[in-house]
């Protein structure tokens, strides 16, 4: 018996060999040259058929180029798109809406969602703003700093 | 080998064995803990955790998998081989803990039910590089733990030798699948490349220690004399060392010959315990002892010494001149066969 055991555990290994080989190389080839992460589908907001874009502004931070476009639809409802101009270099980006311009973190501000991959994302903006939320913050919650903030009412192009 | 039922035969050297095994995992850990901890101060303890026992896991399976063909290539560290089924069982609980911190850490704290997510929600399987390498080590995961609860005597002799032989084979498709789930997972962010650099190579000695051991055992596999006739040459006889057994070719199976006490026997080759070469193995008290676990057989009959049971085929010998030859038919197991007289004192240890 185990000469036949021995002459397929030998016939397994060669066959396997080449296996073993080609996962390894395909792993190694299949990597990124920057992290990937993207928000899932079902975590993202997608405007109406009928929204129609206000203003366009690009943003420029450590490590983060975006196009920020305002969108708002006949109902009232407002939402932000962001698409990146080039892949994301920051960790863990999150989004905010804040209403004081400072590099300090605010408290009180409040999460739209996470950012990242090469893909556009969009959030909804709260109907029920009773703060005054002014700006968007791109906030690295792997590494803590502000990445930028933009001022939603004072920039942008409005579009007509 | 045991007159009756136990658990575990605990002996001095699986004590060793085990006490060894665990010492050098929990220092590996420990080792992993602190370097992490120095170079990451934010680390948390259960990345620490599912890092730590994914790396241990692994680290462990290459050195169960070398353990084989290296005492194929030297019997000096068959005393590895002797308690591998507890490595085995020991790399089991560390993937399954790997994998239950994983599974508590990233899918067990929303809304949906941890294996729906961990089964639904990871990866993109169209794209190699978010490939849903997690799935990858379940199936690794689902066959390390069937080899781990099988690992017993009760399932060997329940399943028979080789059934159960075939089954532990799985290990290598295990093997496999695991490449896949730490290259596509954990490797896809070494920046540096020196966990990748690492994982290769233990591929490459675990795959090259195989192919190895198995291609230096061909000329041994190759059929010598005339094996149409009744009596089939196996070699000279000073070709077997006194105490000693060798392998031979009978027909289409290895035979043991075994040279003891002034003549020569013959025996299957194959130990009713797992299967293992009784052709590799010597003669301890006065019996041919399996290299792998100790079993024992009196070279002339076949048969295990009381209080013990087991029985191998044996085979009548005649010595030609200065050749062996073996009669081709086995003899039922147990069958007591005089051995062939050698005289002179040529090939004594």
């Amino acid at each position: 018996m185990n000469r036949s055991l021995r002459q397929w555990h030998f016939r397994l290994v060669a066959g396997l060999a080449p296996a073993a080989a080609l996962t390894l190389a395909a792993s190694i080839l299949s990597r990124r040259a920057t992290p990937d992460n993207p928000v899932p589908a079902f975590l993202r907001a997608t405007p109406p058929a009928d929204s129609r874009e206000v203003a366009r502004s690009i943003i420029r931070g450590d490590g983060v180029a975006l196009e920020l476009r305002r969108l708002t639809n006949p109902a009232g409802a407002s939402f932000i798109e962001l698409r990146p101009l080039s892949e994301s270099r920051a960790a863990d980006v999150l989004v905010y809406l804040g209403h004081g311009r400072s590099d300090a973190f605010p408290g009180d501000s409040r999460l739209l969602g996470a950012f990242s991959g090469a893909g556009p994302a969009t959030f909804a903006l709260p109907a029920d703003d009773t703060v005054g939320y002014a700006e968007l913050l791109l906030y690295s919650g792997a590494t803590r700093t502000m990445l930028a903030h933009v001022d939603l009412a004072g920039s942008g192009k409005a579009v007509p | 080998m045991s007159s009756h039922f136990q658990a575990v035969n605990w002996n001095r050297q699986k004590y060793i064995y085990d006490g060894l095994a665990l010492g050098g995992v929990g220092l590996f850990l420990a080792a992993y803990a602190a370097t992490t901890m120095h170079r990451s101060p934010d680390v948390t303890a259960e990345t620490i955790l599912i890092r730590g026992m994914g790396l241990a896991a692994i680290v462990l399976l290459h050195l169960i998998l070398c353990i084989g063909p290296l005492c194929r290539l030297d019997p000096r560290l068959l005393p590895l081989l002797y308690n591998r089924r507890h490595l085995g069982v020991l790399m089991c609980v560390l993937a399954l803990g790997h994998a239950a911190f994983a599974i508590f850490q990233f899918h067990a704290l929303g809304n949906e039910p941890a294996l729906v997510s961990l089964l639904t929600g990871t990866g993109d399987a169209r794209d190699l590089g978010r490939f849903p390498f997690e799935l990858l080590g379940l199936a690794a995961l689902l066959i390390l733990w069937t080899m781990a609860a099988t690992s017993h005597d009760f399932w060997l002799a329940l399943l028979s030798a080789r059934i159960w032989k075939a089954l532990h084979m799985m290990v290598y498709f295990a093997y496999v699948l695991l490449l896949g789930h730490v290259g596509l997972g954990a490797l896809q962010d070494d920046r540096a490349g020196g966990f990748t650099m690492l994982l290769a190579a233990g591929a490459v000695l675990v795959l090259g220690l195989h192919l190895v051991a198995g291609w230096r055992e061909r000329p041994g596999d190759r059929v010598t004399g005339n094996q149409s006739s009744e009596w089939v040459d196996v070699g000279a006889v000073d070709d077997c060392r006194e105490g000693r057994a060798r392998t031979a070719i009978v027909g289409t199976e290895r035979v043991a010959v075994v040279r003891h006490a002034g003549g020569i026997s013959c025996v299957s080759n194959v130990c009713r315990h797992q299967g293992g070469p009784l052709g590799e193995g010597r003669i301890v008290d006065g019996c041919l002892t399996c290299p792998w676990h100790g079993y024992q057989y009196l070279p002339e009959s076949g048969s295990s010494p009381p209080p013990f049971t087991e029985k191998i085929p044996t085979y009548r010998v005649r010595v030609v001149g200065d050749r062996i030859q073996v009669h081709r038919t086995a003899n039922p197991p147990g069958t007591h066969v005089p051995a062939a007289p050698v005289s002179g004192t040529k090939g004594a240890a």
